[in-house]
C-alpha cells in the first residue's frame, strides 16, 4: 500500500542557547524528536497527540519541509524530503494557529490573493477559488476587512482557508483550534471532520494537545514524549495496549463496608473507588490487573451473600490512556 | 514557468505597495523629507562650495550638483547592501517567512521579490532628488540619460551581489553583519557620496578603489554632471563588471549554503 506520509526514523536536535552557552565552543542541544517512524494512509485523519515541548511541532516543519532533520527521512506521496522539496510542496498544505503569518495591514482577500499568486494560481483561478473558501469558510462578512480587525476564530479560518488555496491533498494542521473558544473550536473540528476529511477525502496530520479534540477528529493516534513515539495506532488498539487494565462499575447490595475492605484484598484487584453509597446501595469503579479476574471477583461476592444489580466494563477515556502512555 | 515567477513578483510588489500606501503619513513624510536633505545640502554648497570648487573641476566644478548626485544614488547603494537581509529579517520579525516558505516558491524569488518594492521606490526618490534639486535649487545636470540608466543598472547588481553575502550571514547569525558594516561604513566615508576621493590621503585612495560606490558614482557623474560619453566612462563600467563577476558567484554560493545551514538548524524562521 502506498501512503500518504512515510516517515523513517526521524531525528532533530536543536542547539541550546541562552547566555549560559555563550562562550562554550560545544554548545549543549536538545534532541527534540528521536528517531520517529510512522505512516500515514491516504483520506486518514492522523493525530500526533503529545504534551508541550513533545516534538509535534517539530515533526510538522520537517514533513512540511521547513526544517531538514539531522537523520532518517519521510516520503510525501511517494516524495522524498531532501531529494523533492518542490515536489512536496505541491502537496501539502500547513495551517498553524501563528497569527503573525499574515499580513495585518492587508485585507483578508488581499492576503489571500497574495498567497494564491505565489501558489501559482492564475487570476481567475485564485478569483474563483478564493470566492469559494470565502464561502465554505463562512469568511464573507470579514474578507474584505484589515486582517487587523479580525477575531481570533476568523484568523484561524482564514489560515485554513490559504491552506486550501490550491486544493492540497495532504493537510499538516499544527494545534489549529488553540486559543479559540469552545464554540468556534467545535465548529472548526466539525468543518475539519466532515467537510475536510468527509467530503473533499483529505489526508489530515493533525498535531495537537487537546485530548478530545484527538478523541473526536482521529482514525489513527501518535502519542509523542519527549521527542520518541510512545505508543501508536487506533484508538481502541492503544488502549487494548496498556497492561490490559481493565475497570469495571458493580452496583451491589450490602449491609456494610466490610465488602469493599474484603474487595480491595481480592485477587487482581488493583484499585477500588466508591462511586456512590446510599440505602444500603453501593455503586463502586474497580480496576483490575485483567479482565479474566472479573469472575473470581464475581464468585467471591456472591460467596459473600452480596447481591449483585449491575457490572458494566467501563472504556478507558483518551484521558487516562494519555495520562498512562506518558508516564 | 516564467510566467509564474513573474505573478508571483508582481504580488510580491502589489503586496509591498498596500502595506506602504496603508501607512500614509509615512509614506508622504519620507517624500517630504527628501526636500529637505537637498536643502541642506543647497545651503552648504553656497558655505563651502567655492572651497573645494578646484577639486571639483573634473565635475563641472558646482559641490552642489556632485553631492546631488551622491545623494541620490546612495539610496541605491544602502538598499542594495540592506534590502535582502533586511527582508529576511523584517518576514522572520512579522512571522511572515513559515508561510511564505511552505508555498511552492524559491527561497531566492522570495527574497528578490520581497526587495523589488524598495527598488522601486528608490528610484522614485532619484528622480525626486534629481527633479527637486533640478528645478527648486538650480542643479547643472545633462541629459545623459541611456548610458547613465546602464551604469545604474551595474551598480544596482554589484551593490545586490553585496547585499546577498550580508544576508547569508543575518539567515545564519540573525544579528552582527560584517559585510554590511565593513561595506556599509566604507562606502559611506570613503566612496566619494560626500567629497572627491582625491581629497583623501594615498593609502585611503587606493582603499577606495576596492568599493564598487566608488566607480558607480565616477561615472554617474561624468555622465549626469559633465556630459561624457559612453566611451569615457568605459574603465568604470569594466571595473563594475569585474565586481559583479567576482561577487555574484560567491554571494549566491555563500546564500545557499547558509540557507541549508539554517534549515539544517531549524533556524531559517527564528530571529
Amino acid at each position: 500500500m502506498s501512503f500518504a506520509i512515510e516517515a523513517v526514523k526521524l531525528k532533530k536536535q536543536f542547539k541550546k542557547t541562552g547566555y549560559k552557552n555563550i562562550l562554550s565552543w560545544r554548545k549543549p542541544s536538545v534532541e527534540a524528536l528521536k528517531g520517529i517512524s510512522l505512516e500515514v494512509k491516504k483520506g486518514e485523519i492522523f493525530g500526533i497527540l503529545g504534551p508541550n515541548g513533545a516534538g509535534k511541532t517539530t515533526l510538522a516543519k520537517i514533513l512540511s519541509t521547513l526544517i531538514l532533520p539531522d537523520s532518517g527521512t519521510a516520503l510525501i506521496n511517494g516524495f522524498d524530503l531532501y531529494r523533492h522539496p518542490k515536489e512536496i510542496k505541491k502537496f501539502i498544505g500547513y495551517t498553524t494557529s501563528e497569527e503573525r503569518s499574515f499580513y495585518w495591514r492587508l485585507t483578508g482577500r488581499q492576503n489571500l490573493s497574495f498567497f494564491a499568486a505565489l501558489y501559482n494560481l492564475s487570476n481567475n483561478q485564485a478569483k474563483e477559488r478564493i470566492n469559494y473558501l470565502v464561502d465554505l469558510l463562512a469568511l464573507k462578512k470579514e474578507v474584505d476587512k484589515p486582517f487587523m480587525n479580525y477575531s481570533t476564530g476568523f484568523k484561524q479560518r482564514l489560515s485554513i482557508a490559504r491552506s486550501l488555496l490550491y486544493n492540497p491533498q495532504i493537510l499538516l494542521m499544527d494545534e489549529p483550534t488553540r486559543s479559540l473558544d469552545p464554540l468556534s473550536r467545535l465548529r472548526l473540528q466539525k468543518f475539519v471532520k466532515q467537510e475536510l476529511s468527509g467530503e473533499q477525502k483529505k489526508t489530515i496530520l493533525l498535531a495537537t494537545h487537546d485530548l478530545s479534540e484527538a478523541e473526536y477528529l482521529c482514525d489513527k493516534l501518535a502519542i509523542l514524549s519527549q521527542g520518541k513515539i510512545v505508543t501508536i495506532g487506533k484508538l481502541g488498539e492503544i488502549k487494548e495496549k496498556l497492561e490490559g487494565k481493565k475497570k469495571f462499575h458493580l452496583k451491589l447490595k450490602v449491609e456494610s463496608d466490610y465488602v469493599f475492605k474484603q474487595l480491595l484484598k481480592m485477587n487482581g484487584v488493583c484499585e477500588a473507588n466508591i462511586i456512590s453509597y446510599i440505602n444500603e446501595l453501593m455503586t463502586l469503579e474497580v480496576t483490575l490487573s485483567g479482565e479474566e479476574f472479573i469472575s473470581s471477583v464475581l464468585n467471591r461476592l456472591v460467596s459473600e451473600r452480596v447481591s449483585i444489580f449491575a457490572c458494566t466494563p467501563k472504556e478507558l477515556s483518551l484521558n487516562e490512556v494519555f495520562e498512562q502512555v506518558v508516564n | 514557468m516564467i510566467i509564474q515567477n513573474l505573478r508571483k513578483v508582481i504580488s510580491f510588489v502589489k503586496k509591498d505597495f498596500l502595506e506602504a500606501v496603508s501607512y500614509k503619513l509615512s509614506f508622504f513624510m519620507q517624500i517630504g523629507s527628501i526636500f529637505f536633505s537637498i536643502a541642506i545640502f543647497f545651503f552648504l554648497s553656497k558655505v563651502f562650495g567655492q572651497v573645494i570648487s578646484k577639486e571639483l573641476e573634473r565635475y563641472g566644478g558646482d559641490f552642489f550638483s556632485f553631492v546631488l548626485i551622491g545623494l541620490a544614488f546612495t539610496s541605491y547603494y544602502s538598499l542594495g547592501l540592506t534590502s535582502f537581509s533586511s527582508t529576511i529579517r523584517d518576514a522572520q520579525l512579522k512571522g511572515t517567512l513559515e508561510a511564505l516558505l511552505v508555498t511552492p516558491t524559491p527561497l531566492p524569488l522570495i527574497v528578490f521579490g520581497s526587495s523589488l518594492w524598495g527598488f522601486f521606490y528608490a528610484t522614485v526618490r532619484v528622480v525626486l532628488y534629481l527633479l527637486i534639486g533640478a528645478f527648486f535649487f538650480n542643479a547643472k545636470l545633462m541629459s545623459n540619460y541611456l548610458p547613465a540608466g546602464f551604469v545604474l543598472l551595474l551598480t544596482i547588481m554589484a551593490f545586490c551581489a553585496i547585499g546577498i553575502l550580508s544576508a547569508s550571514f543575518i539567515m545564519v547569525f540573525k544579528r552582527g553583519d560584517p559585510i554590511y558594516w565593513i561595506f556599509g561604513s566604507a562606502s559611506t566615508i570613503i566612496g566619494g557620496i560626500y567629497f572627491p576621493i582625491f581629497v583623501l590621503p594615498p593609502f585611503l585612495q587606493k582603499c577606495a578603489v576596492l568599493l564598487p560606490i566608488t566607480h558607480a558614482l565616477e561615472a554617474m557623474r561624468l555622465l549626469l554632471l559633465k556630459g561624457c560619453t559612453f566611451e569615457t566612462v568605459w574603465p568604470q563600467i569594466r571595473l563594475l563588471i569585474v565586481f559583479i563577476v567576482i561577487l555574484m558567484p560567491i554571494s549566491i554560493a555563500a546564500f545557499k549554503y547558509a540557507v541549508k545551514t539554517a534549515k539544517r538548524e531549524g533556524s531559517l524562521i527564528q530571529y
